[in-house]
């Protein structure tokens, strides 16, 4: 039987490595698996639904054009403890004349990769609740650092918030985990720049299989990751290159806002 | 003039796996092992074969200089070397669908450091005559932009 085939998309070798870990924990638990790497995830989610690999490591919106793409045919097995109700942060200069969602009007927000989740698409959904439309009521800077990863690299993000920092954009989108580390790491002061407006939660990436996938090797698969434990050393140094503590079961309720932007933003149309 | 090169050659290995992504290599009386090829796992027991290839390059320069040192009769104290490799794409040899460029090494960069009690151009001298006669250098050079500086440590 071959080994169940893992496609993830990677941006740097160094990503590799935890792949690598995770490849040889299964081995070590008796369930082989192999990686496939993509450059992007247009190409990863092409590869799932030709069945070129039997589970795929999806951004979120990777999990939404899986699901349009597969006509729901797709489960999320797994995720990261962290990838569960993350928000999205609109921060602005705390001494700016932007101090509510509606002071946005007519001004200018920085925002990350086109393709990125967190950074463009939901809180341009998020401000829209608020009653403001991109392009219309307020001007759109985007950040297209190494597009068709989805925002993965923080770049984009972290250009939007120097946009912010240099006075040349009124607000910036910014994930909490990395507002947390910028904030403790000197990349702002979060006494000079503040938050404005959170999103409400959505969950990120999960490891996602057509449901034509043998349901016992999905099952099996789960079962090994699932036990992954932080306490244990060896499983500990993976864990923190991935930036979590805990695999949790995949859920999907965490995608609705994200289905509702790429709709609303004609997003697959316009983009792809 | 230039000597023929004749039916011996002047290097040969023989290479086998001997456990996933290791490799043994002999050559004549010796052996050794290699793991992957330009991975950067950061607890792999045994270097890469990208690692070989910088480490050829070290030793091809450093051995050099200090057999043309020792030929001229002159001593060095401490000789040490220090490369870098780039790949065109480091995506490519991890087999990354999607991403372009080659896998092949574009350039080297380092130093070697040379402690010595000689004027400094006498130390140049012998560096030049090292590069000149240096196999690997000489080949990795038609193809790879290295550049390698010497450095005289007083």
């Amino acid at each position: 039987m071959r080994p169940i085939l893992v496609g993830a998309v990677i941006y740097d070798p160094k990503v590799a490595v935890i792949w690598e870990i995770i490849t040889r924990f299964f081995d070590a638990a008796g369930c082989r698996m192999d990686c496939v790497f993509y450059t992007n995830y247009a190409l990863q989610v092409d590869a799932l639904r030709e069945r070129q690999i039997d589970i795929a490591w999806n951004s979120p919106l990777a999990w939404v054009d899986a699901e349009r793409r597969a006509t729901g045919q797709c489960v999320a097995l797994a995720m990261r403890d962290t990838d569960r109700d993350r928000v999205t942060h609109l921060v602005a200069r705390a001494d700016g004349a932007v101090k509510r969602a509606a002071d946005l009007r007519g001004r200018r927000v920085a925002v990350g990769a086109v393709d990125s989740p967190q950074a463009t698409l939901l809180p341009l959904h998020h401000l829209r609740r608020r009653g403001l439309v991109a392009g219309k009521d307020f001007e759109v800077e985007r950040h297209d650092v190494l597009v068709g990863k989805h925002g993965d690299h923080v770049g984009g993000e972290r250009e939007a918030l120097k946009s912010l920092l240099d006075g040349k954009s009124d607000a910036a989108c910014v994930l909490d985990l990395n507002w947390r580390l910028w904030s403790a790491d000197g990349t702002c002061d979060p006494k000079r720049i503040v938050v404005l407006e959170t999103t409400p939660p959505f969950d990120h990436c999960n490891f996602t299989a057509l449901r034509s996938f043998p349901r016992q090797r999905a099952e099996e698969w789960t079962r090994v990751l699932l036990s992954m434990d932080y306490a244990h050393p060896a499983h500990r140094e993976m864990m923190d290159l991935e930036g979590l503590k805990a695999w949790m079961p995949g859920r999907v309720s965490g995608y609705r806002a994200l289905r509702e932007a790429v709709e609303e933003q004609n997003f697959f149309a316009l983009v792809g | 003039m230039r000597a023929p090169s004749g039916l011996e050659p002047q290097a040969a290995v023989r290479a086998r796996i001997v456990s996933p992504g290791v490799v043994r290599v002999e050559s004549r009386a010796h052996g050794y092992l290699a793991e992957g090829q330009a991975r950067e796992m950061p607890n792999a027991a045994h270097p890469s074969s990208l690692d070989y290839l910088l480490g050829a390059l070290a030793s091809d320069l450093i051995a050099g200089l200090e057999r043309e040192a020792r030929r001229a009769g002159a001593a060095l104290d401490a000789v040490e070397a220090s490369l870098s490799a780039r790949l065109d794409n480091p995506l490519v040899p991890l087999g990354v669908i999607g991403e372009t460029g080659s896998a092949r090494v574009t350039s080297v960069r380092g130093s070697v450091y040379v402690s010595a009690a000689l004027p400094e151009p006498d130390v140049r001298a012998l560096w030049r005559q090292a590069l000149d006669k240096a196999p690997v250098y000489a080949t990795l050079a038609q193809s790879v932009h290295v550049e390698v500086s010497m450095q005289l440590i007083l």
